[in-house]
This record gives structure tokens, sequence and C-alpha cells, in this order.
């Protein structure tokens, strides 16, 4: 059978079990259903652009990938908090599983290697819930440590993956999209009172978008390129967290920016600077065009929090050096297809798009 | 009085039988030896079962007392025997006599600790445990040990005679009693508070952190347990811990506080901070014990460091003296016996050795699946998660408005982070098939089966103890 409609059959299918398996628990409101839409944008994305054919032509790897997926829908549409962080912890279980039992050993000490910490950090997050002695922010900055930890132990779970013969490449994506999924919805739903929170949570928030600055002018002055994206990586990471932290409004570009990062990452699993590149080729216009076009709309919100828009400004421009920097010549692969190249820009153009129609009320307001 | 003393009589018929039965054959068939400690067990626990206390009065005279709580540790000391004993089914036609005695000899000195109504034949009965499974220890400990294992014993016995000593002789000069239902009355009707009081409590709990082997201390059995089977040191470490909260709570918590009217709580008394200093001892070892099992190479060290921790949960929870919390925390004592009892006899059927390290354990889960996750499981409900009973009295702790309660999530997350790490490095993949796990007796995987079963079905559907109106304050203290 011809691959594309292969993936185009398998796309149809889950698009199927998407919508009537869940049904009940699908939520009316607009922003549940664009969530929803965007989630399956992400989840779609993943088949898209498996190189390898490593969740179709594995019967282990497709079952995973509907246990994933069927989970994710159901956590991004949780209305309680507990259970929305049961369902991450449950989703992020299902996804260790299968990673752990495919990749190269962990040596049980750096506990940040194994993709499990987060799902420990998840699960007492539940149980932490009900301590009556915590104050509301304190209790904010554990959800915030507990999203980041995820995001940190990408980074070393990423290196032990590459190191890995035998591993299959499109977990880190799979794991994106929910950390990018999550913070958004953390961010959007239960910080409804952002703006009158103590300053313990808000020097958080300027904890996280320093360290995106630093991994970002890290990356610049890294000879190894690999290295350079890890610190790039880093830095986008916790930009995602931080926006969706400081952001009330609009905060849909967190998830544009994190599922076209998915879909790129999901061919940068290997040692060679070649499958590397994919990642830039895909995520870096991304994340470069939806920046400045979003931030723009998202800066307003920003200008509210004094003293952070230099941090933000910084990193916008840090990244983008970093970015620059980045010895693209040498990565570019001519392998990749014409119908990948147009699927991406085509992407790429929906998500610009769709993210100015979400804000259009606000940038008709403005311009 | 007769029925309260039956079970004790019981063990002490087996011991004498055995001894008996070992002097007067050339060669004593372990098959029978095994048999018949069975058999002590059974009616022992059968026994302790229908001794339940009918008229109060009855079982506070002379040195024995029969309420809820003696009633429920002696069970458990009974049940965590009998996991034991059937764990090594398939050592049947191996087992030593001097095992066997010296097995049903901790277990009778075990019960008597916990039954006994004075401080001073808890203190002698414990002296009787030490050396009884100390010396059981031994003789399945290799001999290149065992010289350096005895001086320990008779060290460790020496200290703890001394402290017991003191504690006796603190309780005479200040009480003039070692009995605890009169201490009891004596500090209730006191208005002026006694300089003692305080020095006798924080002995008796150094004393009962010592027996435990609550850290910095390392129980009372040094490197006895460190070298012998897998499922002997399990067991003796669970009978130790049993009667740690034993002393705990009678010798302890009970004597030295009283029901306060209305509230169903408890309140020291005058001149007292027992609460409080109980807390705190529990909250140090709530920290100190997971980062310890974190940092220990060895397998068995670090796993006997663990099996401490779900006590402290206990007695964290105890240290709070309130009503539905206190039920809470009986009701995880089962847990207890349970997940221990699993875990040495997964580990034993594993073919785990004695000086195995962590990174041995690579890649278990993939050679024996079942075993492994039985173990896990266990792990799992020491380190207090759901759906296991522990996390329970965890949630329920947790729930209290005290700044303590963080200790808890931290020593709750340190617990979940080394579960964590067996779990996971359980099913790696390793390129050394290493040696496998020997297929457990038929009988034995059934016996085990339905622990593991009752382990989950307890964390699910076991409602408080106190909503059958078992374990209430008023029980607790019995009828006095």
């Amino acid at each position: 059978m011809n691959t594309m409609r292969m993936r185009g059959l398998y796309i149809f299918l889950f698009l199927s079990l998407f919508w009537f398996a869940s049904y009940e628990k699908l939520s009316t409101t607009t922003t549940q259903l664009n969530l929803s839409l965007c989630a399956f944008i992400a989840l779609a994305g993943v088949v898209f652009f498996d190189e390898k054919f490593q969740i179709l032509s594995n019967i282990k790897n497709t079952v995973f990938y509907i246990i994933f997926s069927g989970l994710f829908f159901m956590t991004i549409n949780e209305s309680g908090k507990e259970r929305f962080f049961l369902g991450i912890a449950g989703t992020l279980f299902a996804l260790n599983i299968f990673f752990e039992s495919d990749t190269s050993p962990w040596n049980g000490r750096t506990f940040f290697r194994t993709p499990w910490i987060s799902t420990l950090f998840f699960a007492n997050l539940i149980v932490i819930e009900c301590i009556p002695g915590l104050s509301a922010e304190t209790v904010m900055t554990l959800d915030l440590i507990s999203l980041l930890s995820i995001a940190v132990s990408e980074i070393f779970i990423l290196r032990r993956e590459n190191g890995s013969e035998t591993s299959n490449t499109y977990f880190s994506a799979l794991r994106f999209i929910l950390m990018g999924f999550s913070s958004y919805i953390y961010g959007h739903y239960f910080l409804p009172q952002i703006s009158s929170q103590s300053s313990i949570f808000y020097l958080f928030g300027y904890v996280l978008i320093g360290i995106s600055c630093i991994s970002a002018a890290a990356a610049i002055f890294h000879k190894k390129s690999e290295e350079k994206l890890i610190l790039f990586y880093i830095g986008l990471n916790c930009f995602l967290l931080w926006s969706a932290t400081f952001s009330k409004k609009q905060g849909f570009e967190v998830i544009i920016a994190s599922q076209l990062a998915a879909w790129a990452l999901i061919s940068a699993r290997k040692r060679n600077d070649q499958i590397l590149s994919r990642l830039l080729i895909f995520a870096g216009p991304a994340i470069l065009l939806s920046i400045p076009i979003l931030g723009f709309v998202y800066l307003q919100d920003v200008m509210k929090l004094q003293g952070s828009n230099l941090l933000w400004f910084g990193f916008i421009i840090l990244s983008w050096v970093s970015l620059w920097k980045l010895p693209w010549k040498t990565w570019v692969d001519k392998k990749i297809s014409i119908q990948q190249g147009v699927l991406v820009v085509l992407m790429l153009v929906i998500s610009v798009v769709w993210a100015a129609s979400i804000n259009i009320d606000f940038i008709r307001e403005k311009f | 009085m007769f029925f309260l003393l039956l079970p004790l009589v019981i063990l002490a018929i087996g011991v004498i039988s055995l001894v008996s039965y070992a002097t007067s054959m050339e060669k004593p068939e372990p098959r029978t030896i095994w048999f018949a400690q069975l058999l002590t067990l059974l009616f022992g626990l059968l026994a302790q079962i229908f001794s339940e206390a009918t008229n109060p009065l009855v079982y506070l005279h002379g040195g024995l007392l029969n309420d809820s709580l003696t009633q429920a540790l002696s069970l458990f000391i009974f049940i965590c025997a009998y996991f034991y004993v059937m764990s090594r089914f398939s050592d049947r036609y191996k087992i030593s006599i001097h095992v066997t005695v010296l097995t049903l000899a901790a277990v009778f000195f075990a019960d008597f600790a916990v039954q006994s109504n004075r401080i001073f034949f808890t203190v002698i009965a414990i002296l009787g445990m030490i050396l009884t499974s100390q010396a059981a220890l031994l003789n399945e400990s290799p001999s290149i040990f065992k010289t350096q294992i005895s001086i320990g014993m008779i060290r460790k016995g020496f200290i703890f005679l001394i402290l017991s000593t003191l504690v006796v002789a603190f309780c005479v000069l200040a009480f003039g009693e070692t009995q605890l239902d009169e201490i009891q009355i004596f500090l209730s009707r006191t208005k002026d508070p006694l300089d003692q009081v305080g020095l006798v409590q924080w002995i008796v709990l150094i004393g009962a952190s010592l027996v435990g082997g609550f850290l910095p201390f390392w129980g009372m059995f040094g490197n006895s347990r460190q070298k012998s089977d897998w499922a002997a040191s399990v067991f003796f470490t669970t009978l130790f811990l049993i009667v740690t909260l034993q002393i705990f709570l009678k010798d302890g918590i009970f004597i030295f506080t009283r029901v306060s009217m209305g509230a169903k709580e408890l309140e020291e008394l005058a001149g007292v901070h027992l609460l409080t200093s109980l807390r705190i001892v529990a909250s140090v070892g709530l920290i100190v014990t997971p980062v310890l099992a974190l940092a220990a190479k060895n397998l068995r060290r670090s796993l006997l460091i663990f099996a401490v921790e779900p006590v402290l949960q206990i007695i964290f929870a105890l240290s709070f003296g309130e009503k539905e919390i206190m039920s809470y925390a009986m009701g995880a004592l089962p847990n207890l016996v349970l997940a221990l009892g699993l875990m040495g006899f997964t580990l034993k059927t594993l073919n785990m050795q004695p000086n195995d390290e962590v990174k041995d354990w690579m890649g278990v889960g993939r050679k024996n699946s079942i075993l492994s996750v039985m173990f896990l499981s266990s792990l799992w409900a020491l380190a207090g998660y759901a759906p296991f009973y522990t996390g329970r009295l965890v949630q329920k702790t947790l729930c209290i408005n005290s700044g303590y309660t963080t200790v808890l999530a931290v020593s709750f997350f340190l617990a979940g982070c080394y579960a964590l790490r067996l779990s996971v490095l359980a099913f790696q993949k390793t390129n050394d098939e290493g040696e496998s796990s020997s297929s457990p007796h038929k009988f034995e995987s059934f016996f085990a089966s339905i622990q593991f079963a009752v382990l989950i079905l307890m964390g699910i559907f076991w409602q408080p103890l106190y909503k059958y109106g078992a374990y209430t304050i008023r029980h607790l203290f019995g009828e006095f």
C-alpha cells in the first residue's frame, strides 16, 4: 500500500476513534473544542512525520499510540484540577512503560535520566493538593515545578534515547506535546487570579525565563552542534512554561510552538546531525514566525508585568541569534520529500492563521 | 486468665516438644519439625483469635493485659510468623531444628513483650527476643561471620540491658511501680509535674528506636540479618517492628496521655511533651530513612532500612493523637505485615543473594515478572502509595492542618523515588542473563497469591477499623 494512503487511512481511523470513543467526555465549550482540535493536529503530525514508520509498522507501537492518544485526549478535557494532574500522571505512566522497555538502560542513579520522575511528581501533586497547611501559591509553584520536571528530564532522556540503537524515536515528540498542552491548560484554567499572586510565584516565573535566556545564550557560544540544540531545547521548554504561567488570554502560541516542535522532533532522535537538522528545519521557522506574530499580541499581557519585559525581549533576541548561529548549511538534508515540505508549510500557515483568528478581536482593536 | 495465657502456653509447649523430640531422636526429621512448627503457630493463632477480652477486669490481673490493641498486635505477630513458615515450605526437607526452636522462642518472647502489663517484663521479653532471633539468624549465616556476629550480638544485648535497666529504675523511682495501668493512674492523679517523667519518656523513645532499628540505629541485629536467609531476615525485622510499635504505643503514648473530654483526642499529661517529641523523632526518621535507603548500595541493607518507613508513617500519624487518624494508623499495621511477608518470600524465590547490590536487581523483572510485580507492589505499599492501604493513611495524615505534614509529603516523595528506582531497574534490558529465579512450590505460589490479593483488596475495600467499633481510643485504652 502506498505510504501516504496508509497514513491517511490511519489518521482517518484515529479521527473516528477520537470523536466517537470519547464522545461523552467532549466538552462543548469553544475553548475545549479548539484544544481538542489542536491536540488532534499535534498527534496527527507525529504520524505524518514518522520517517521510519515506527508507529505503523509495529503493532505494539500502534497500540501504544492509540492508548496514548486516548489518555491524552481525556486528560485535556478534564475539568477538575486533581483529575487533570491524575490524567497527566496516567498518560506519562503509559508513555514511560513503553519508553523504558525499549531504550538504553538507566543507571539507577541520576533520576532525571528516567521519565518516571515526572510521573512521580504528578502523582505526588495529587496528594499534596490535600495539604491544608500549604498556601495556594506554594501549591501552584509545586505544580509548575512538576511541569518543569518533564522539560528538564527531557534533556537527559534525549541523550539516553540517542545512545540506544533500538529505541523508538517518537516518544520525545509525544512527551513534548503533553508538556506543551499541560502548561497551557494549567496556565489558562488553574490560574485565573494570576495577577493577584504573591511575589514567590512571580519569582519562579522570572527564574524560568532567566533559564531560557541563559540557555539560549549558551547555545550561541557552544561548540558542539548537538549540545547547542539541547541548550536551545531547554530554553524553549522554559519559555513555554513561562508563557503558560503568565499569559491569561492569549496562550495558543504555546500550543502552536509545542506542536510544531513536536512534529519536527519526531525525526530528530539519532546521533547524526543530518537528522537532527530536521528539528530546526521544521521547528525553527515555526518559532521564528510564531513568536513575533503572536508575540505582539502576547506582549500586551506581558507588558503589565513589570520587570519581565526585558527578560522576554532578551529571550527573543538570544533565541534568534542562537538559531542563526547554528550550522544550517551543513545540516540541510536533501532527502526531505516535497510532500513533507508542503505539509510543513501548510501546518505553519494553518497554525499562524488559527492563532491570529483566535486573537482576531484583539488584533482588530490594535490595528 | 487461662484463656489469656493460652497462646503463650501453646508456643511454650511447642518449643518444649520440639526440643524433647530433637534430643530424643538421633536424626530429627526436618519435615516433621516443619509441620510441628506450623501446627504450633496455627494453634497459637487460633487461641489468640478466640481469647477476645470479655470481662476487662480479668485481663488486668497479674502481669498480662489483653485489650483490643494487644490482641491486634499479638495477632499480627502470629500472622507474620505464619507467613514466614509458609514461605519456607520448599525448605521443609532441610530446615534446622535449632532455627525452628529459636524462631518459635522469638515469637513467644515477642508475644509476651506485647501482652505484658509491666515494663520490667517487657524488657526481659525483648532481651530474650534479641538473643533468640540473633541466634536463629546466626544459624543461617555463613560460618565465617559467626564469631563476628556473636560478639555484636552480646554487645547489642548489653547496650539494651543498660537502657532498659535505666527505664525500670526510673519508673520505680518516679512511680514506685513498672505496671502500666498503675503508672498511668499515678500520672493522672498527680497535680505537680514530675522532673523524672521527661527523662523516662526520652529513654523509652530511644530504647524503642534502638529496638526497631530506626536510624541512626541499625536495629538489634547488626550483621546477622545482613548475611542470613532473605525470608528470615525480613521476618525478624517485622517482628521487631511490631514490638517497637507496642513500646511506642503502650509504654509511650498511652501512659503519658489521656483522652480529653468531648474532643475524643489524646492530650498530654502535666509536664509531658510526649506527642511533640514523638513527632520530632518520626519527622527526622521520615526524612533520613528514604535518603539512606537511596544511598545504600547493598540491596538488602537498603530494603531493611526502607522497611522502617511505614512504621514511621504510623508513628507520625499517631503522634497527632486524633481519633480518626489513629484508627487509620492501626489499620496500616496488617498492611505492613502483609507487604513485608510477601517481600521476604519473593526475594527468597527470586534467588537474590545477601551481598547483591542494587545494580544486580537490574532486569530481574524480565526473568520472573509475576514475582517481581508482587515484590514491587509490596514495596509501593510500604512507601505509602495508593491503591494500598498505607496510601490512605498518608492522605489522611496530610489532611491535618499542621506544618509538620510537609515532612511527610517530602518523605512520601523520597520513598516514591526509592520504589521507583527498583521498579524501573527491574524491567531494564540487560546483556547478562544471570541466574534465573527458582520456581516456587505450587503451594507457596498459591499462598503468596492470596497474600498479594489481600494486600491489594485491603487497600481498595478495607474501611478503617473504627467504623466497626474497634480501635477507638476507648478500646485502645481498654476498660480501665
